[in-house]
C-alpha cells in the first residue's frame, strides 16, 4: 500500500463518511477523546491558570484538574497563602486531593510575611504525601517560635527535599532540630540561610535521633555567613556522615555574586575509595571557592585541593580600590585557607586568578607552603586569567614569590584567556 | 512462508501494512497478541484504526523504534514531575502538525493499541494547545458541553482564587 498522501486524504474521506458530502465539513464534530486520555492531557498541563480553566470545563474534567493543581501548591503573596489555608488546606472537602500534594512552595516578595510564625502549624498534618518543601524569604527571627515548631517537620513522613532560600532562622539550633525531625529527608538545600546570633556551641543529639541521612547537601553562602562549619560539624554526628554522596558548596563574596560564580561540586565519583562513598570526612578531592571563613580542617583526607578564585570581584583599576589592595586580599585569603590544613595534600590547584592579583610583594604563601604538612606536595598549579600583567611578568613574579615551590620543581603557571 | 521478522497489519478499511515485528511490538496490545499467536503468517486486524491513522502510527513507531531500550524507569519519588517536564522533540512536534481531528484519532488509536510513548507525546502536544485558554475555548476545542450550573461555576472560581498569583 502506498503510505504517502494517506494522511492528507484522511479528512475528506472521514467527513464524507460522517456527513455524506463535501458540504458536511462545516457540521462535522471533533473526534471525542476518552476520559483516560483527557486525564493524561490534563496531567501534562503545567501552569495553574490553565489547570483552573480545565477544572471549569465540565464535571468530568474537574477531579483530574484539581488533583494536578494540588500536586504542587506554590504561593507567592500573603493573600494567596491565607486563601489556600482557609479554603483548601484546612478544608475537609479537599483532604483526598491534598493527599496528592507532592510539592509545597512559598516565596513571598518580602520577608515580613505575617504567616511565617504559623507556617509549619498551618500545613503540618495536612499534606501527608509531601516530598518537596521549599520556603523562601521566611523570617522566623521576628517571632519566638514555640519549642515544638521545628519538630513539626516530623508530620511530613515522606519529605525528601527541603530547600530554604533567603530565610532567617531564630537560631542555629532551629535547623538541626528541624532536620532531625524530618526522618525521610535526603536532599537539603540552603540558599543564604542566616540567624541573628551565632552560637559557638554545636548542638548535641541523642543516640536515638540519627536522622537525617542526607544524600545531597547544597549550601550557598557568603563570606559573612557562618552556616557551613556548624552545620557540617553537626551533620557529622548524624547518619549523614556516611550517606552524603553529593556535597555542593557554593561560596560567594556577596549575595549579588551568586549567579556569576561557577558551581563548585563535590561528587561521589570524585572519591577514590568507594567503600567510603558519601562521607565527606573521607573526601580525597575537594573543590571550593575562595572564601575566608571556610575551614578546610573539615576534610582531613584531601589529596587534591582545587581553590577557585571566580567568586572574587574582578580587579578594578581605579584609585578608590587599588588593585594592589585586592591582590593582598587574594593572597591573605589563600594563606588563611591553607594555614589550618593538616591533610596530606599532594596536588594544589588555584584556578581562575586574574594575573594582576598575583603581583604583590608578600612571602606569606611561600612560608605557609614550606611547612612540613606540605612536604609531600607534588604539584601546585596556578591557572591564571590574563589581566593587565603580562604572562612573562606573572611568571617572573611567581618564581620570586614562591621560591620554595619553584626550587622543588612543582610550581606550574598556566595562562588562559581573560574573563 | 513469509519473513518471520515482519507481519501484516490490516486497518479497519482493509488497508494492509507490512511492518517489522520490532516496530509493532511498541504496541503492548499487539506485542501480547503476537506472543499469544506464536509464529504465524496470519495478518493481524486492527478494527478500530483506519489506514491514514495507522500510517501515522507506524511512522511514529518506526522513528522511535530504538527508544524503548533507553526508557527511564519509574520515578523513585512516585511523582510525575519527570513526565510533565519532558520536552517534545522537533520531530514529534512536526509529526503532530496535522489537523486536529487526525491528531485526536492518532491519540485514540495509540491509546487503543497501548503505545505509551505516542499517547504521551500526543497528550503533551494537546496540553500545549490548551495552555492559556479559557474554559469556553477549551470546551470549543474538544466539543464539550458545560454541565456546571452558574452557582457551581462561581463556587469553583472562588475555590481557585488562591492559585491566581502564580
Amino acid at each position: 500500500m502506498d503510505l504517502s498522501d494517506t494522511a492528507d486524504q484522511h479528512n475528506a474521506r472521514r467527513y464524507s463518511q460522517r456527513g455524506g458530502g463535501s458540504g458536511s465539513m462545516a457540521t462535522a464534530r471533533p473526534v471525542s477523546l476518552p476520559a483516560e486520555v483527557t486525564d493524561i492531557i490534563i496531567s501534562y498541563v503545567d501552569d495553574p491558570g490553565t489547570l483552573c480553566s480545565c477544572m471549569l470545563v465540565c464535571r468530568s474534567w474537574a477531579p483530574a484538574s484539581r488533583t494536578i493543581l494540588f500536586e504542587e501548591i506554590a504561593i507567592q503573596s500573603p493573600e494567596s497563602y491565607d486563601l489556600s489555608v482557609k479554603r483548601v488546606i484546612h478544608s475537609d472537602k479537599f483532604r483526598t486531593y491534598l493527599a496528592s500534594t507532592r510539592i509545597f512552595r512559598t516565596y513571598p516578595d518580602h520577608s515580613n510575611a505575617a504567616y511565617s510564625h504559623r507556617l509549619f502549624y498551618d500545613i503540618a498534618g495536612h499534606l501527608p504525601s509531601l516530598r518537596t518543601l521549599t520556603l523562601g524569604n521566611i523570617d522566623w527571627s521576628k517571632h519566638h517560635p514555640r519549642a515544638n515548631e521545628p519538630l513539626l517537620l516530623s508530620t511530613f513522613g515522606q519529605l525528601r527535599r527541603l530547600s530554604l532560600r533567603d530565610c532567617c532562622l531564630p537560631s542555629f539550633h532551629f535547623l538541626p532540630r528541624a532536620l532531625a525531625a524530618a526522618t525521610s529527608l535526603q536532599d537539603l538545600s540552603l540558599f543564604h540561610v542566616t540567624w541573628p546570633h551565632v552560637s559557638p556551641l554545636v548542638p548535641t543529639i541523642s543516640q536515638a535521633h540519627k536522622s537525617p541521612a542526607l544524600h545531597r547537601l547544597s549550601v550557598y553562602f557568603t563570606a559573612t555567613d557562618t552556616v557551613v562549619d556548624p552545620l557540617l560539624r553537626w551533620l557529622c554526628q548524624t547518619c549523614s556522615r556516611n550517606s552524603i554522596s553529593h556535597l555542593l558548596l557554593f561560596a560567594h563574596e556577596s549575595r549579588e555574586s551568586y549567579r556569576n560564580t561557577s558551581a563548585i561540586v563535590l561528587r561521589s565519583d570524585m572519591l577514590d575509595d568507594l567503600t567510603t562513598l558519601g562521607s565527606y570526612m573521607y573526601l580525597t578531592t575537594l573543590k571550593v571557592t575562595m572564601v575566608r571563613n571556610f575551614s578546610l580542617a573539615m576534610f582531613p583526607n584531601v589529596h587534591a585541593l582545587f581553590i577557585y578564585a571566580d567568586a572574587l570581584p574582578a580587579p578594578s583599576y581605579n584609585e578608590t580600590q587599588p588593585v594592589q589592595v585586592q591582590a593582598i586580599s587574594f593572597w591573605s585569603t589563600l594563606v588563611l585557607m591553607l594555614r589550618d590544613t593538616h591533610f596530606p595534600l599532594r596536588r594544589l590547584y588555584i584556578r581562575n586568578v586574574v594575573s594582576d592579583l598575583l603581583l604583590v610583594d608578600s612571602d606569606q604563601a611561600n612560608v605557609v607552603l614550606a611547612r612540613d604538612n606540605f612536604s609531600i606536595l607534588q604539584l601546585v598549579r596556578f591557572t591564571v586569567m590574563r589581566g593587565r600583567a603580562t604572562p612573562k611578568s606573572v611568571l617572573a613574579e611567581m618564581i620570586k614569590r614562591l621560591p620554595n615551590l619553584y626550587s622543588r620543581g612543582i610550581l606550574e603557571v598556566e595562562m588562559t584567556l581573560g574573563r | 512462508m513469509g519473513d518471520s521478522n515482519r507481519l501484516t497489519l490490516v486497518a479497519s478499511d482493509g488497508g494492509k501494512f507490512v511492518v517489522d515485528k520490532e516496530v509493532v511490538q511498541m504496541s503492548v496490545l499487539l506485542k501480547n497478541m503476537i506472543e499469544d499467536l506464536g509464529e504465524t503468517d496470519e495478518s493481524i486486524p486492527i478494527p478500530n484504526v483506519t489506514s491514514p491513522v495507522l500510517t501515522k502510527v507506524i511512522e511514529f513507531c518506526e522513528n522511535h523504534r530504538t527508544d524503548a531500550a533507553r526508557t527511564d524507569g519509574p520515578n523513585v519519588d512516585g511523582d510525575d514531575a519527570r513526565m510533565r517536564t519532558a520536552v517534545v522533540s522537533d520531530w514529534d512536534r512536526q509529526f503532530f502538525d496535522v489537523d486536529q481531528d487526525l491528531m485526536f484519532e492518532i491519540i485514540v488509536a495509540a491509546n487503543y493499541l497501548d503505545i505509551k510513548s505516542l499517547v504521551d507525546v500526543g497528550c503533551k502536544v494537546v496540553a500545549d494547545m490548551i495552555k492559556g485558554k479559557s474554559p469556553q475555548e477549551i470546551r470549543d476545542l474538544f466539543d464539550i458541553v458545560n454541565d456546571f450550573s452558574p452557582e457551581e461555576e462561581a463556587a469553583l472560581r472562588k475555590e481557585n482564587e488562591w492559585a491566581n498569583d502564580r
